[in-house]
């Protein structure tokens, strides 16, 4: 998915900065989120193809995106509209890791099961993020759809989370396991549980 | 123990079994603060050490290195007078039920008061534990009719008559459905908040993290916990959608 149609779906629901827009997109899609200066992109590449234009001024992309208001053309409505409709595609089911852990030479072993680690914090945190998210929506008021909405789509980042960190956990056993091994029994580590 | 220090604390535990020659690592210089009103919740395969690491927290098992502190006084296993202590002061969420038969479910429950109450005041404490954990309809009925949901509801209430400071739970939701689940966490979460109680309880699935405080994830040893800070709402991860 490009950023291009998750910036103009917030145009959409509201004019904005494209600072706030960045920040917006935060809050909203989470892990999903793109930087700052790929908002500024496509912002530039919306522009461009007449999807937004800037609030009282003709020509958006000779301005500062970070001080520009963009609200979407009508042509851009249609186009969010059909993307809506088109068929999602499959995510990449790859990850920079597997990929790494697919063309690692043995004594690189090591070092991948390091990462393995920073990973599965970055789960754990991520995991964290979405129980305070959660917990704000439960204290709030009435439930609206993207309230609903983001409910659901938290609970699938919880599945994948799960998977991901069970993933990461057997690749490093397995690697560790491969290293003791091939080390020979002089300099066998002690075993985890698990 | 300072006014804002942890109530339960782990330094650098470690805690390891041997098998002839060889040794099994549970845990691994693991650390872990427990303030109160708090609820941290460990998810971990099933053989990760989440037990061991409950038994290690709750002063059952003394771990082979590291500390364990209780507000602010080391543990040492095996102690008689701390283990009188931390009865009163460490709820254990137990889901076997009463060990003998044709005990009333509100028996059970006032069971750990009658040593400092009389019956009837303990019963009346029980009943109304079983009230606020929502399970009043089970006071008379005896845990084989229970069910499962059931079960784990009037536990909590057993566990939580003594008012402890620090309730541990191993895992509480399992066996439970999604809707039970909620209930069980979100009851935890208010037990935790309400009464400034500290609460260290393991989870067979991470949708039930959600209403901690502050989670972790204990896989060969290593508890990963949840940095405490803002920084994992912006964190770049996964990356992967973003060039697809």
């Amino acid at each position: 998915m490009a950023a291009k149609q998750a910036v103009l779906g917030l145009v959409i629901e509201r004019p904005d900065y494209g600072y706030e827009l960045a920040k917006r997109l935060q809050e909203r899609c989470g892990p999903w989120a793109w930087s700052r200066q790929a908002v500024y992109k496509a912002l530039d590449e919306l522009a461009e193809s007449k999807h937004v234009r800037a609030l009282g001024a003709a020509d958006a992309a000779s301005r500062d995106q970070r001080r520009t208001v963009f609200e979407a053309t009508p042509t851009g409505i249609d186009y969010f509209g059909s993307w809506m409709f088109d068929q999602a595609a499959m995510e990449a089911s790859r990850s920079e890791l597997e990929l790494k852990i697919v063309l690692a030479r043995p004594h690189e072993l090591p070092k991948l099961i390091e990462m393995t680690w920073a990973h599965e914090q970055q789960c754990v945190d991520r995991l964290a993020a979405l129980a305070r998210q959660a917990q704000a929506v439960e204290s709030g008021g009435a439930l609206s759809w993207p309230d609903v909405g983001e409910m659901l789509v938290r609970d699938i980042e919880i599945k994948r989370l799960r998977l991901r960190v069970e993933c990461l956990q057997e690749a490093r056993r397995t690697m560790q396991l491969f290293l003791d091994r091939t080390a020979g029994p002089s300099s066998r580590r002690p075993r985890h549980a698990g | 123990m300072s006014a804002t220090g942890p109530l339960l604390s782990l330094r650098q535990a470690r805690k390891s079994y041997w098998r002839g020659l060889r040794e099994t690592v549970v845990l691994a210089d693991v650390s872990l603060d427990v303030h109160a009103g708090e609820m941290v919740a460990v998810w971990g395969r099933r053989g990760s050490g989440k037990t061991t690491l409950l038994e290690v927290a709750a002063g059952l098992q003394s771990p082979d290195q590291g500390t364990v502190s209780f507000q602010g006084r080391e543990l040492t296993a095996g102690r008689p007078s701390l283990a009188r202590a931390l009865n009163r002061e460490i709820g254990w969420v137990q889901r076997n039920g009463p060990q003998s038969n044709g005990m009333t479910m509100v028996e059970y429950v006032s069971l750990p008061l009658l040593g400092a109450h009389s019956p009837r005041m303990a019963q009346r404490r029980a009943v109304g534990l079983l009230e606020r954990v929502g399970v009043r309809d089970c006071a008379r009925q005896q845990w084989d009719s229970l069910t499962d949901g059931e079960r784990t509801l009037v536990s909590i209430a057993h566990a939580l008559v003594r008012e402890p400071k620090l309730l541990i739970a191993d895992d509480p939701t399992a066996n439970l459905d999604l809707l039970q689940r909620a209930e069980v966490m979100s009851l935890l979460r208010a037990a935790a908040e309400r009464k400034d109680r500290a609460i260290l309880l393991t989870v067979p699935d991470m949708p039930e993290m959600l209403n901690a405080h502050q989670v972790g994830s204990l896989s060969e040893g290593r508890l990963l916990l949840s940095r405490d800070d803002e920084l994992a709402d912006v964190v770049e991860f996964p990356r992967r959608e973003r060039s697809a």
